[in-house]
């Protein structure tokens, strides 16, 4: 065989394939500079600008730490979320022991009822909490002359809320617990309760740090339960708004937002720090731990955990059953007179068409643009130096409370110098700014669920002179539609449910149902308010039982050689 | 049934358009047309020349200075402990990594910057890498985006049946064996009909029956392919059973390529001597008479020495020592020919190894002795025996 016909370029385009995938890096980075990075630059840089915008330095910090309104409900939040992050591990820890470490029966549906609040937005939650125990509430008695109005009602309402948020972060952890230590402490003779504390406490120490960490985030940047149980009561996240909202005065909003951007920085390390701890603490070979049966100790696991599952969802059928009645609490026979939504405030139906436009796009652009990212991430071989550029700022949103966000891309988009100006109130600023916001987990998803594959897939099909395109189209697209679908799901969810950031952003042919239940609420258009609350609910749980239908096709379409069959 | 010379230039005559670069390759065997003053003359360095390569990453240099001649058809393992930089010669051959200096020469072109793509080399590697949403059928087809269907259908199948897969053309490779996984692997690499085949350790991650099966297998599938073969492995027994010459490596260096009998009798360094098998290693000094001193002991040396007085190593393989038994058992070991004694002893099944203590030598001496079918091992501990070491199989090596 002659050499040279041997060694014909199979594909004119080989030689560009690298210089494709590096083409394809920078533009990802670019895009991610421009639609995570310079918002939160562009509000770094407002809050050390005044009105008229001349550089005073630090005078806005000065202005805000000298005023005792502002500067006690950043202490007032801190204390908050440090609470109900306490709270809420601790009931989040015994569900998870529950469900990892016991024998429990009907395991799967008491997970399942403990994950509904994800369907919800936080705004249900606090609306509920009026229902129950408000001016007019049905257990009224039980607050004893207290108001669930104001700090009692943020704690309660943000433990509801964030409880299957720091379960979920749990249960990763036990459940990596090795079963060999169980074994070794029963040879060497330790009761149930001795493994306990020697071993199950010590295992999960990273999980239970992580998830208070979690949960401190998620209630020290929220803003639907505040606003709508807080009463008098301001924290950081009211402020931003009423600043930006109430009195336009973006300077002053920009420093609470940097005000809060520094604690949600700061947990972000902390948990990056404890995730890698517990990585390390983990055995390579570590066995599963399969819990034995044990009468009295599942009987009261499961009593525990039906507790705390029923009570969620009594709480979220408060609302259903509320915004279902003619007028609550006098008249309780069925009506939809609270879902016509036309007749209020907060843009109607027409609303609720662009949240689902928005949770829509959100997916599918999401979805997509994470599969890219984390493809570019993991597998191309060279261009090391963008590939971690782009890594970090893909984990940028995670430590940016949306409020932040949000009002960055104010003030980003929303300059008259900026070429993108148009963007602004518009549905597409809507939805880049929302899949920015949720990007973070859904680009670490979509790279655990690539480093599943093989690292040769690459040079293999580079050795077989396959370009790498139809590789990711052919092998590596089929293999993770799971995950990207589990992926889209996330972002449908959260993009129904979301006010933070869409708050500041949404134009008067852009309003959101989410932010409609704001300010239905705020109108005290309660019931309307629950009603449209619930909406949001039905369509996120509509959404992901359909997405979870389509999963289960392309299972059992594209998925058939995960089925071991014998030959 | 199958037509090996259709196998290996198929798809290369069917799917591959002629060469549009390098004009003044096709006749010949000059370098004329290639300026670079490093350019070896064609032919000289082999099918694959590997010329000075080296590879550091940050400041740790894995490769240096290696320096390879293959010819075609030849099948070739580098073997070496982990970490001597045998696969990443391997990855730098097949142009997933660049070296940091030095070139590749496939016949009389340099395709060291060539993608992996346009050098045509078949790879198997250590995971298979196996597509695992796709069938048998499509793993080999996968590189022949180029054929016409029925062409491809037909190698396909030629291929399946090649490796002995004919009936698992639908099935998935979590289905197969490691075994198998394996044997598509190699098919999905010989399929595009491959300049060179290279192998990244192919028959670690399977057990120890299957393992010897396979070997015979790839090599047989070579043989019939005639396809040049580099083979990246740290089991000696692989490299010596299946390799026309193995290139033994070491922190990053060659340090030895022979034929694997050769190898074996005549290691040139300590390294050498003590990666491939046991062997008794002894420091001692060649003598102005031309013998070798180990200890008390002289020796007669091997044939074809160099003379003159320095330090060397004496090493003799424990199954090349010769033995009988010592008349008077029990005697004490007190003189100073080469007597010894037995102090432990360990059975492997087919053979015996012990350990004994020699005076004259002032060091310990490694025996191997046959248990034919596991019988009785005609030595115990504490057995004294009289050694003979064959000038013929004892092995000089330079240096203190």
């Amino acid at each position: 065989m002659n050499v040279t016909e041997a060694l014909a370029p199979p594909i004119g385009l080989v030689r560009h394939e690298s210089r494709l995938q590096a083409l394809a890096l920078w533009a990802a980075v670019l895009l991610g500079v421009l639609f995570i990075v310079l918002p939160v630059a562009a509000l770094l840089g407002r809050s050390a600008f005044d009105a008229q915008g001349s550089f005073v330095g630090l005078a806005n910090f000065e202005t805000w730490a000298a005023s005792p309104a502002l500067f006690e409900s950043a202490l007032r939040s801190l204390r908050l979320a440090a609470l109900s992050a306490m709270i809420c591990v601790a009931i989040a820890y015994g569900c998870a022991w529950s469900l990892t470490m016991t024998c429990m029966p009907a395991k799967g549906l008491m997970r399942a009822m403990l994950l509904v609040p994800l369907l919800a937005p936080s705004l249900l939650m606090a609306i509920s909490l009026i229902y129950l125990f408000g001016n007019q509430g049905l257990l009224k008695g039980w607050m004893g002359g207290g108001s669930i109005y104001g700090e009692v009602g943020i704690v309660v309402g943000s433990v509801l809320w964030t409880l299957p948020h720091a379960l979920l972060v749990l249960v990763t952890s036990m459940s990596t617990i090795d079963a060999r230590l169980y074994e070794a402490a029963e040879t060497l003779g330790a009761g149930a309760w001795r493994r306990f504390t020697s071993v199950t406490l010590p295992a999960s120490r990273y999980g239970l740090a992580m998830a208070w960490v979690v949960v401190f985030v998620l209630v020290l940047t929220d803003f639907g339960v505040p606003k709508v149980v807080g009463g008098q009561v301001q924290v950081l996240a009211t402020d931003i708004y009423k600043q930006v909202i109430g009195q336009q005065n973006f300077q002053m909003g920009a420093v609470v937002g940097v005000v809060l951007l520094l604690p949600a920085l700061g947990a972000f390390f902390v948990e990056r720090h404890l995730r890698r701890r517990q990585a390390a603490a983990l055995g390579v070979r570590a066995v599963p731990y399969s819990p034995r049966p044990q009468a009295l100790r599942d009987s009261l696991a499961l009593a525990g955990c039906s507790v705390v599952a029923l009570g969620l969802l009594a709480v979220i059928g408060v609302a259903v059953f509320a915004s279902l009645a003619q007028y609550w609490p006098y008249q309780l026979q069925p009506s939809l007179r609270n879902y016509r939504f036309d007749d209020m405030d907060g843009g109607g139906w027409g609303s609720y068409w662009n949240s689902l436009a928005l949770a829509t796009g959100t997916a599918a652009l999401g979805a997509a643009a994470t599969f890219a990212s984390a493809y570019l991430v993991d597998k191309p071989v060279h261009g090391r130096i963008g590939r971690e550029v782009l890594s970090l700022v893909s984990a940028v949103p995670l430590a940016v409370p949306g409020l932040v966000l949000g009002l960055g891309y104010i003030l980003f988009f929303n300059h008259p110098d900026n070429p993108l100006q148009g963007l602004y109130g518009t549905l597409a600023i809507l939805v880049l700014c929302t899949v920015a916001h949720f990007y973070s987990v859904a680009h670490l998803t979509q790279l655990a669920a690539l480093r599943q594959l093989d690292r040769e897939f690459e040079a293999v099909s580079a050795s077989l002179g396959v370009p790498f395109w139809r590789t990711v189209w052919r092998v590596h697209l089929p293999v993770c539609a799971p995950t990207v679908i589990d992926v889209a799901g996330y972002f449908f969810v959260n993009a129904m449910t979301t006010v933070s950031a869409v708050v500041f952003l949404y134009g008067p042919e852009t309003t959101l149902a989410s932010v409609a239940v704001l300010n239905m609420d705020d109108a005290g258009d309660i019931a309307p308010a629950a009603a449209m609350a619930v909406v949001i609910f039905v369509t996120a749980g509509a959404a992901r039982g359909g997405l979870a239908l389509l999963r289960a096709a392309v299972v059992r379409r594209t998925q058939r050689w995960r089925l071991r069959e014998t030959t | 049934m199958l037509a090996p010379n259709r196998l290996g230039h198929a798809p290369t005559a069917t799917s591959v358009p002629a060469p549009e670069t390098a004009p003044g390759l096709a006749g010949g065997h000059t370098a004329a047309s290639d300026p670079a003053p490093n350019a070896p003359p064609a032919g000289a360095a082999g099918w694959l020349g590997i010329r000075g390569i080296g590879k550091r990453f940050g400041s740790r240099a894995v490769l240096e200075g290696v320096d390879l001649a293959i010819e075609k058809g030849e099948f070739v393992t580098l073997l070496g402990p982990s970490g001597c930089g045998k696969t990443t010669l391997l990855r730098i051959l097949c142009g997933i990594e660049t070296p940091s200096s030095g070139r590749v020469w496939l016949g009389d072109r340099d395709i060291t910057d060539d993608p992996p793509a346009q050098r045509r080399f078949g790879v198997v590697f250590q995971s298979y890498a196996l597509f695992p949403n796709l069938s048998v059928a499509q793993n080999v087809a996968y590189g022949l985006a180029g054929m016409d269907g029925g062409h491809r259908r037909r190698l396909v199948t030629e291929l399946l049946q090649m490796v002995g897969l004919a009936g698992h053309a639908d099935h998935h490779p979590a289905q197969l064996s490691g075994g198998q996984q394996q044997r598509v692997a190699l098919a999905r690499a010989l399929a595009p009909g491959p300049n060179v085949l290279l192998l990244d350790e192919p028959l670690s991650a399977l057990d120890a029956q299957v393992r010897a099966g396979l070997r015979v297998e790839i090599l047989r599938i070579c043989r019939q392919m005639k396809v040049t073969t580099v083979m990246v492995t740290h089991d000696q027994d692989e490299a010596l059973s299946m390799a026309d010459r193995v290139v033994l490596m070491h922190r990053g260096r060659i340090e030895q390529q022979d034929a694997p009998q050769r190898l074996y009798s005549q290691p040139r360094s300590h390294f050498a001597a003590s990666f491939l098998g046991g062997m008794n290693l002894w420091p001692g000094r060649l003598r102005a008479d031309g013998w070798l001193q180990v200890g008390a002991a002289r020796l007669e040396p091997p044939a074809g020495l160099d003379p003159g007085v320095r330090p060397v190593h004496v090493g003799i393989r424990p199954e090349a020592v010769r033995w009988a038994p010592e008349p008077r058992p029990g005697a004490p070991v007190a003189d100073l020919r080469l007597l010894g004694r037995v102090r432990w002893s360990v059975f492997r099944g087919s053979h015996c190894d012990l350990g004994l203590e020699c005076p004259a030598l002032g060091e310990e001496v490694l025996l191997r002795v046959l248990t034919p079918g596991g019988t009785q091992a005609p030595l115990q501990p504490g057995d004294a025996l009289r050694l003979t070491l064959p000038a013929s199989a004892l092995v000089v090596i330079e240096g203190a």
